[in-house]
């Protein structure tokens, strides 16, 4: 937790100050029961109207100046709590965009985007909390049982009795409580999942005429659900009146014990005195109500510090020096390359060795696990081979960025993700500067130009978060646009045309070819039609080579080139 | 005008809707005014308890005699300890029971009735709805109704009979002190409604940029290959900081508003403290009140302004409790499926007619157009198109998961839709290419395929869908638990866990949803197997990928652009030299 509280340093001066104002603000509160109980004693006991109207005076001008340190102490500690959160947020960001692939999969992007977000936010309430409470608290505890003693010892002994119980009794239920929340938001979920099936399954549903065990396994979550939440909300309510009930008891007895120490005729306390001691219980009880609580979440703020910094003390990758580099050729070679997930007891490419000149149509078929995609990350520098060496024009990849490799790397991803915004700004996203000529070709040669035509806004048309509102064709389709934009001596296309029907694809393969006939292409497919018509073709096999060369040779040759051709296509295609 | 008598009739529905609970309420009104009773009559006891002490005291000061005090105010502690006991039990057994009531009788059968309601609604509705949206209501919304149920219970109910309890109160004690209080506290109040709703704007503010912000990080984690691939880095990182300084910017104006709010309350209160001191002071020193009384008017000035603060609350909370009921009585007014009694006969031959058949989804966009086909009883019907052509559409005429525009679609004769849809759908086995499992055994999600199914029924047809050796080489077999995102099973093996599905439940007509892809090749051609033992002798209907399903199919229906273009045999089609073979060639000869 300290190495995120350091980012609070350049503000040191104004916590200092907001937490000198809250003092104010607390002994103000403090001073007005005891102003009220001298007015009792000295005033109206007293006959004097003017002792009155001065004290009056003097606690209406405290008040104010209270208010004054509050308001103040509470822009300062706004801005202290949120300029703290947004710097947390932003390095927790900034890092993340800096991790290497590997780092990224072990982590997970889910937990990843907890960590920038969710965690955050609970750190921010925490941080504010503590800004305003951590040097209040203790004033109101100290201060109000100070005024006590000074009244009586046994009074200030009284009013504190109950605060250990409450306090005692809070971190009880408030232990109790997260628990009891994490249970009751599983019940949510159970409750979720099922609506969830019988939304992806109603055509099921519906085929075998099951409504009504759907609705009774809805109906047995949901009961179990209410159930959970009561007992959640009743534990949860219940601090409530314990505190009011101590409150009260403390009340009674200062009052019970003020009528039996007036009755000693050698005490001096006034009824004043004990008007008095009854306002500072709930001063002191609040105070310690507050401590309680902040008690209870620093476990949690723990955990959250402990995930973030995570994050934050992984290692980034270095920046790139080497990008003013001339583009690369496009010839690509393997040298016995093989690569291991960690910890996994299989690799996932093993003894890889094959060669890519320049210009040719290169495609890698195989179905899934047989290391395609692992193929497509150590070209693209994503992971680095764990045995073996890969070539780009000769040069061994270990001396060259992964920044640069992508920089001569045109690619279409097997999930095509869109950013929001436009289909014209996710495609030039792929070259900044490029112009508005040059974006349209792009387009059209990726086959977007019907769907173009065919909207009111053209290629401004807008793109929803995530891509939602386009279909996986037309998404596919803007990531081979922007491949296409980046214009490089590489392309990869993995699993492109997967979304696509075979007359899309046919179109925007006969555009590819001759666009790209001088670039190196490499498509990445399980389909058969889409690599059947390659210079060469690669059949992985559970990671590794087992077959190369044309369509008709791996037929007659490779027996694994065979039963895909034959399960894709019954054997109907000659 | 008709805007607010809508909203009007929401919330009259709403408070309908509480007769669910009229007993529960009641109850817990019933101890609510208990509490009160004893909360308010606690300040005037503690003020005669004072009394006695400050007069005590002057007594002691002036040397006079005096009685016991101990003994005097003994009785007057009695009450006050009992009031004030009493008030928290009380108030600890209406939260038990509200929250009991709420939640077991309210909320709960709200969502039972809404799940219900699910049951009764046709598959459109899922079509055109996103589950969050229902998910959302049956979860958020219902439970801010139920909050409600509790907070005006709380607050509106509790709270206005606790100021008029306490206003009786104060002016019982002290007339003119108590018009002070009543005319300055609402003052805070106001004071504190002002800043929340100013408050609120820049919270409003802040929430949209945050999702703006969540959506951005969503974005560049999902899409991590995407922004290395396109060395996005600096260009992600500069809109994030953008958006999170904007944020930062509104949440901190948010918060100081918020915070700012409580001190003035707190100050308005303490005015109306100085001023109770000063006046009281006045009084007492006439001899108009005493001490205790100055005491116990504080004290009600102080409970005076809590239940104001949670009515303006609570009269806030009403928007978002009509935006809420909105929601799901728009939910629960959704057009529900017709119901028809009548069964269609269970014994069939599987001749299917369709008869001048029209349908769309849209008005605008006719997609079926004078549909006319035979198929006679074993037949297998292809059906073939591009991706997204309306390929299910025919599957959702033929189950009725959607209804005709007009013509007709007859089995053996029988107009399908004079008969329940049950009794239609009862005819057909299905395997769509979405495999839906839900969570549960193996043997569940089979045995989903037909009533009272046995362990022997299942084993059987799961080895006829050759799936069965793969289970028993599970550990727990036909008890492993999966669900739609088993990482323990392929989607292969999940297919044909649906056709042994469709074997169980052995039915004359049969629709099969061919897999494109992901399928490992070995599983694929244990499914092809599977699926063409499954046709045997029923009528199919196949949404066919695959060459040979679509050459050996007594009839092909060709889709594009959701409509039928072309019907008749592969031979037929190819010899007309339309749609169906341009897209034969394409498909197979680039």
């Amino acid at each position: 937790m300290l190495k995120l509280i350091k980012l609070l340093a350049p503000d040191r001066k104004k916590i200092l100050f907001a937490a000198l104002l809250m003092l104010v603000y607390a002994l103000a509160s403090l001073a007005l029961p005891t102003i009220m109980s001298m007015i009792v004693d000295n005033g109206i006991n007293a006959m004097d109207k003017s002792y009155i109207i001065k004290a009056s005076v003097v606690m209406l001008a405290i008040a104010l100046g209270g208010l004054a340190a509050q308001i103040v102490a509470a822009k300062l500690s706004a801005e202290i709590a949120t300029r703290f959160s947004a710097s947390v947020r932003s390095a927790v960001f900034n890092k993340v965009m800096s991790l290497p692939y590997k780092r990224i999969n072990e982590i997970g992007t889910s937990a990843l985007l907890t960590r920038s977000t969710e965690d955050v936010w609970i750190l921010e309430n925490i941080s504010y909390m503590i800004i305003r409470s951590l040097f209040v608290i203790p004033v109101f505890i100290i201060g109000g049982t100070v005024l006590a003693l000074v009244r009586d010892i046994w009074l200030a002994l009284i009013m504190f009795s109950g605060a250990p119980v409450l306090i005692g009794i809070f971190l009880l239920l408030s232990k109790k409580i997260s628990p009891l929340w994490e249970i009751a938001d599983l019940y949510i979920d159970k409750q979720n999942a099922i609506i969830k099936e019988r939304f992806s399954g109603i055509r099921v549903i519906r085929a075998f005429n099951r409504e009504a065990r759907e609705r009774e396994r809805t109906a047995k979550a949901t009961k179990t659900m209410a159930v959970n939440i009561i007992r959640n909300n009743v534990t949860m309510n219940s601090i409530d009146p314990i505190a009011m009930l101590l409150l009260n008891l403390s009340t009674v007895a200062v009052v019970y014990l003020g009528a039996r120490l007036m009755q000693d005729p050698a005490k001096l306390l006034s009824a004043g005195d004990v008007i008095a001691v009854i306002q500072y219980i709930t001063l002191v009880m609040n105070g310690m109500m507050a401590i309680s609580f902040a008690i209870a979440f620093l476990p949690r703020a723990k955990v959250n510090c402990k995930r973030i910094n995570e994050v934050l003390d992984s290692e980034g990758t270095p920046e790139p020096h080497d990008l003013s580099e001339p583009p690369f050729e496009g010839n690509i070679s393997f040298e016995n390359v093989g690569f291991s997930y960690p910890g996994a007891q299989v690799p996932a490419l093993a003894g890889i060795t094959l060669d890519i000149r320049k210009g040719e149509k290169i495609a890698f078929i195989g179905g899934t696990g047989s290391g395609k995609s692992t193929v497509v990350q150590l070209l693209m520098g994503f992971s680095a081979p764990t045995s073996g060496i890969i070539r780009f024009d000769g040069i061994d990849t270990k001396s060259v960025s992964a920044e640069r490799l992508r920089q001569n790397i045109g690619c279409v991803l097997q999930k095509s993700v869109l950013f929001e915004g436009t289909i014209k700004s996710n495609i030039a996203l792929a070259r900044p500067g490029a112009t508005d000529e040059e974006i349209a070709e792009a387009a059209t040669d990726a086959g977007l130009a019907e769907f173009l035509a065919n909207g009111e806004k053209g290629i401004e048309h807008e793109v929803k978060p995530y891509g939602t509102n386009l279909s996986g064709g037309q998404k596919q389709r803007v990531a081979i646009a922007r491949a296409l934009l980046r214009n490089t001596p590489i392309y990869i296309f993995d699993d492109s045309f997967s979304a696509l029907d075979f007359l899309t694809e046919a179109k925007i393969r006969k555009t590819l070819a001759g666009k790209l006939s001088d670039r190196t292409q490499i498509i990445v497919t399980q389909r058969i039609t889409s690599a059947m018509n390659a210079d060469k073709i690669f059949v992985l096999d559970n990671g590794r080579l087992i077959g190369s060369g044309k369509h008709a040779e791996l037929l007659e040759s490779c027996g694994v080139y065979r039963e895909i051709y034959l399960s894709q296509t019954g054997g109907g295609l000659k | 005008m008709k805007k607010t008598k809508e909203k009007r009739g929401i919330l009259l529905r709403l408070i309908a809707e509480t007769s669910r609970i009229r007993t529960g309420m009641a109850a817990g009104g019933l101890l609510a005014l208990f509490d009160i009773a004893c909360t308010v009559v606690a300040p005037r006891v503690l003020a005669d308890i004072m009394d006695s002490m400050n007069t005590f005291w002057l007594n002691k000061q002036a040397g006079l005699p005096a009685a016991n005090l101990l003994e005097t105010v003994l009785p007057g502690l009695y009450l006050l300890s009992g009031l004030l006991v009493g008030s928290v039990i009380f108030s600890f057994f209406r939260m038990l029971v509200m929250n009991n009531v709420v939640s077991r009788f309210f909320t709960c059968a709200i969502r039972i009735d809404m799940s219900d309601k699910l049951s009764r609604l046709p598959v459109r509705f899922f079509d055109n709805t996103q589950t969050g949206d229902v998910l959302e209501k049956m979860t958020q919304d219902v439970s801010i109704i139920g909050n409600t149920v509790h907070t005006t219970m709380d607050t509106i109910i509790m709270g206005g009979l606790k100021i008029i309890a306490i206003s009786v109160m104060m002016f019982l004690i002290n007339w003119q002190l108590a018009l002070f209080v009543i005319a300055i506290i609402p003052v805070s109040v106001m004071l504190s409604s002002v800043m929340g709703k100013k408050g609120a704007k820049y919270f409003a503010e802040m929430f949209d940029t945050n999702g703006k912000l969540y959506t951005h990080v969503e974005e560049s984690y999902t899409g991590y290959m995407v922004v290395k691939t396109f060395n996005l880095e600096n260009d992600r990182k500069n809109t994030h900081f953008r958006i999170n300084d904007k944020m930062r910017s509104a949440l901190s104006s948010g918060v100081f508003i918020s915070s700012v709010v409580q001190p003035i309350i707190a100050f308005v209160n303490s005015f109306a403290y100085v001023v109770i001191c000063l006046l009281g002071g006045f009084m007492a020193m006439k001899g108009t009140v005493s001490v205790g009384i100055i005491v116990a008017i504080v004290l009600y000035s102080r409970q005076f302004a809590g239940p104001l603060e949670s009515i303006a609350d609570g009269i806030a909370n009403m928007q978002r409790v009509k935006a809420a009921a909105k929601r799901v009585y728009g939910f629960m007014d959704e057009p529900e499926l017709s119901i028809i009694e009548e069964e269609m006969p269970a014994d069939i031959k599987g001749n299917i007619s369709f008869d001048h058949v029209s349908f769309s989804y849209k008005p605008e966009e006719p997609l079926i157009d004078n549909l006319n086909v035979e198929i006679r009883s074993g037949q297998k019907v292809a059906i073939v198109g591009p991706t997204g052509a309306g390929k299910t559409t025919i599957v959702n005429l033929l189950m009725r998961f959607y209804d005709l525009n007009s013509g007709s679609i007859s089995i053996d004769g029988y107009d399908i839709s004079r008969y329940s849809r049950e009794s239609v759908r009862r005819l057909f086995g299905m395997v769509l290419q979405d495999t839906w499992l839900f969570k549960g055994t193996i043997f569940e999600n089979v045995a989903y395929g037909r009533d009272g199914a046995t362990l022997e029924d299942v084993q059987r047809a799961c080895d006829s869908a050759y799936v069965d050796h793969f289970i028993n080489t599970l550990s727990k077999g036909y008890e492993t638990e999966i669900d739609e995102n088993s990482a323990n099973i392929s989607s292969g093996q999940k297919q044909l866990l649906t056709i042994a599905r469709a074997f169980l439940a052995d039915r004359k007509l049969l629709i099969l949803d061919e897999a494109t892809s992901n399928i490992d090749t070995r599983t694929e051609l244990l499914v092809q197997k599977a699926m063409d033992k499954l046709m045997r002798g029923r009528t199919s209907f196949i949404i066919a990928h695959r060459l040979s399903t679509i050459v050996n199919a007594d009839i092909i229906l060709v889709l594009n652009k959701g409509r039928i273009v072309e019907t008749g045999t592969h031979s037929d089609l190819l010899a007309r030299g339309g749609f169906y073979s341009s897209l034969y060639h394409s498909q197979y000869s680039i």
